[in-house]
């Protein structure tokens, strides 16, 4: 394994599979932090353009590129409140409230540390449980999965903005648009004849409406720009700020980034809930959970090392089995097939040193992301003093196009003009947009988890409780829902009308 | 977050105009997508044919042995048309049903191809009542005829299919197109009681169902990655297979004694599998549709082709349109026979 690596490392910084590393950073970047794009398009559009290289350069180019979507999708969430890919979503609940405090610096800060830190313990953790990796793996099925969307959903009305009940709703509303098109039992429902309905409707609009869009009306009506201009610090300051702060905060990162990781290595889990978990988690582990929310950079922290750490675990289902860990992998795999590369043991056992190489560039285009981001965050940052009326028309482009751009379909541009106003109704009336987004995303593994569980069990609901992680994770969502109101009355005996001293962070 | 009332009237106002900015954006880009794409005449022009790019649709995702074949097919083909500067441009559209229908509307000009999933895609077509016609199409060729066999996890306590037959009840597993219907109807012909668990994604998500002991028997085309990695690392072994000969790398692991489907005396059940074709929309010229036959024929029969398929172990299997139209009306038979039965399956 030694040698593999020591193969790899002089493979990776010889000329020019360095430069494709570096391209490959920006590539990813761009993609994430375009709402409608992300990282499978990217390695899909690259696919064909790599016919003729060798592997050694291809696939240093695909997971750098994968690499550098993870942050790239966090600058929108943080500047503008738009999360670039799903898993984003996580990130804007703190990171935009930080921006708008005019501290959108020290969260890039935090963003750019927590990507770089998160991805590398995920490559450290793939390498060290490659040999136990087939047990992990395994050992989740459909009681487990329906408890990790259980988790996430319950989670996230808990810490999310607005009240318990009404994020419940709204992560219910976000269920039922998964309603729509085939069930898993080749049955259509609520498509009226129309054939646009047939599968169902595609998140990726409805993220850019919900948030996108709905931001855009919100910046027309309120004027002024994204950060309140009398308290904004763009010094590179903030940026150091936000990056020591994550290396103060050692056991919120690596407990987010095991989360993340754990639940990339899950086929079928996705990164959305990799980010959503372990944001709740740090919601309900620190004492400022109740600052989550409202602009508290470990918001940023936590969802940003598990968005970054799950790319390493979700190589793990990829190479050991060939069965992807989510979207970007099942692209990947194809990539493998159209370069003569086998996962499994042949991967393991003949492309050791490919292997490696792969390994280390993602955690090189991490680093190199993260570097660009701290370099430039303080002038990326100054993009919230522009005036909303001048940047209103660009965003609206933007998302239009990447809403068109998805599937080339125009009925997508209505979806997200309409759930743009959608969000604009939950904005004004107070129900959680993230909650919405996270059902809707969810919603098709709660029906496949559920139905599945209830098959293999023949209807004994019992399934739920017997098996040990199932029982571990339902047991987090009983205490998600028991610990915070205890918390708040056991502060509320203690307060006796003595305020809260030291700020937030 | 509250919204600023203080400037009611002003910010009325911004606000339609955000809103006719935004109207007015979605129309442009309306218009334009209408007046977008192919703007060739209907059935095509064959004189200086091709001119332009070549549109490949792939209705699978870019992953697996649709999308593959797709880029490994994108890069010969220019080769051995008329025009060898011609590009084509793989569209992978990760849906089935989306895919085939893009397919069916697209102008018959030439200009847009795509892949036919046969007999899968017929279902929706005559069960569903999806509004595509794969009857229709002007059937270019056929790629792959991909056999199944049947798979269990390698500690499972089958050791023959005859015991899969004798057996209470199994779990399958439902995963869209042909994988499912050879799951559900061949099965179900060959006497195996089972329980259909629904809602795995794709072929692998089925696998991964396998390996976790969710479902007991899996049907799957053998010339995929999967169970031939499957078998190489020791995870799945297959106890009988829908083709007529057993392939060189079932002996190599020691399966080279299962039997094939004839063996069991389901004779009519031989090749029942996954047929790839290549179509175009209904109405192209016979001209055109020639010249796109003729360079997938000769793509197929490509040494850079041909080298890629036997690296990743994929069988070729040259067709021209006759051959595809065949498999077709085979696959409609087939199901139409069996609508009643599928029907339980895809209401």
């Amino acid at each position: 394994m030694l040698d593999a690596i020591l193969t790899a490392l002089s493979a990776i910084f010889s000329w020019p599979t360095i430069a494709f590393v570096f391209i490959g950073t920006l590539i990813g970047i761009t993609f994430g932090a375009l709402p409608g794009l992300g990282g499978a398009v990217a390695i899909a559009l690259l696919i064909p353009l790599t016919f003729g290289l060798p592997p050694e350069w291809a696939f240093p180019l695909f997971l750098a590129t994968m690499g550098g979507v993870a942050f790239g999708g966090s600058i929108s969430a943080i500047l503008a409140n738009i999360p670039g890919t799903p898993p984003n979503a996580a990130t804007l609940l703190d990171g935009y409230p930080m921006t708008r405090q005019g501290r959108a610096s020290e969260a890039l800060g935090v963003s750019a540390t927590a990507s770089a830190l998160g991805a590398l313990f995920g490559v450290i953790v793939l390498v060290t449980l490659l040999p136990f990796a087939k047990a992990i793996i395994l050992s989740f099925g459909p009681p487990e999965f329906f408890w990790m969307v259980i988790a996430g959903l319950v989670l996230i009305a808990i810490v999310g903005e607005g009240s318990l009940s009404k994020n419940l709703i709204a992560g219910g509303m976000g269920i039922g648009v998964t309603f729509v098109g085939f069930s898993i039992h080749g049955v259509t429902r609520y498509t009226y004849g129309n054939d646009f309905l047939w599968s169902g409707i595609d998140i990726l609009p409805v993220l850019i409406g919900m948030f996108a869009i709905a931001e855009v009306i919100k910046l027309t009506a309120e004027g002024g720009s994204i950060a309140d201009e009398t308290e904004t610090n763009y010094k590179r300051s903030g940026v150091i700020t936000g990056m020591f702060f994550v290396l103060r905060n050692p056991r919120l990162l690596v407990q987010s980034s095991m989360l993340g990781t754990i639940v990339g290595m899950v086929p079928g889990a996705g990164g959305t809930i990799a980010t959503f978990l372990s944001y709740g988690q740090g919601a309900q582990s620190s004492e400022d959970g109740d600052s989550f929310g409202s602009g508290n950079p470990k918001g940023v922290l936590t969802a940003e090392a598990a968005n970054d750490a799950k790319d390493g675990g979700g190589l793990l289902p990829t190479l050991v089995f060939g069965i992807p860990g989510s979207l970007v992998m099942a692209v990947l795999l194809g990539a493998f097939q159209i370069h003569g590369l086998a996962p499994g043991t042949a991967m393991l056992e003949e492309n050791l040193d490919l292997l490696f190489m792969m390994v280390i560039a993602l955690v090189l285009s991490n680093l190199l992301t993260s570097t660009i981001g701290v370099l430039l965050a303080s002038h990326i940052a100054k993009l919230t003093r522009i005036p909303a009326k001048s940047l209103v028309p660009p965003i609206l482009v933007v998302s239009l196009f990447g809403a068109f751009t998805i599937n080339r379909l125009f009925p997508e541009v209505i979806i997200a003009v309409l759930f743009g106003l959608i969000g604009f109704a939950m904005l004004a009336t107070g129900f959680s947009r993230v909650a919405f987004i996270l059902g809707a995303i969810l919603g098709p593994l709660f029906e496949q988890s559920l139905t599945q569980s209830l098959v293999l069990s023949d209807n004994w609901i019992m399934i739920f409780f017997t098996r040990p992680i199932a029982l571990m994770i339902f047991g987090i969502v009983v205490l998600s829902l028991v610990i915070p109101p205890l918390r708040k009355r056991r502060q509320a005996s203690t307060a006796s009308g003595t305020p809260e001293e030291g700020g937030s962070t | 977050m509250a919204l600023d009332q203080q400037s009611g009237v002003s910010n009325r106002r911004d606000v339609l105009r955000a809103t006719g900015a935004g109207v007015s954006v979605c129309l442009t880009l309306g218009i334009a997508g209408c007046l977008g794409g192919n703007t060739g005449t209907s059935g095509g022009n064959s004189e200086n044919y091709p001119q332009q790019t070549i549109t490949w649709i792939n209705p699978s995702g870019p992953a697996g042995g649709f999308g593959s074949t797709s880029f490994a097919i994108e890069s010969v083909l220019p080769n051995h048309l008329p025009n060898t500067d011609t590009d084509i441009a793989v569209e992978s559209i990760g849906d089935w049903d989306q895919g085939t229908q893009q397919i069916h509307n697209a102008e018959p000009d030439g200009y847009t191809v795509g892949w036919g999933n046969v007999p899968g895609q017929l279902i929706p077509q005559i069960i569903g009542d999806l509004n595509y016609d794969m009857s229709q199409w002007s059937w270019i060729g056929r790629v792959q005829q991909s056999t199944y066999s049947v798979y269990v996890p390698v500690d499972s306590q089958f050791e023959s299919f005859e015991q899969v037959q004798n057996a209470d009840q199994v779990n399958i597993g439902r995963f869209g197109g042909t994988g499912t219907l050879v799951n559900i109807l061949g099965l179900n012909k060959m006497d195996v009681n089972y329980e259909v668990v629904p809602g795995y994604e794709g072929g692998d998500g089925a696998y991964a169902g396998l390996l976790r002991g969710d479902i007991d028997v899996l049907c799957y085309a053998r010339s995929s990655t999967l169970p031939q990695k499957g078998i190489r690392d020791g995870e799945i072994r297959p106890l009988a297979t829908f083709g007529d000969e057993i392939p060189s790398h079932y002996e190599e692991a020691g399966y080279g004694d299962i039997p094939t489907v004839a063996d069991l005396g389901f004779d009519s059940l031989a090749n029942f599998g996954l047929n790839r074709l290549v179509g175009a929309p209904p109405g192209l010229d016979e001209e055109i549709r020639s010249i796109l036959e003729e360079a997938l024929l000769a793509t197929l029969d490509d040494e850079e082709f041909l080298s890629w398929a036997e690296e990743n172990n994929y069988p070729v299997h040259p067709g021209d349109g006759t051959a595809a139209q065949e498999a077709v009306d085979n696959g409609v038979s087939l199901i139409e026979e069996n609508s009643d039965f599928l029907s339980q399956y895809y209401g």
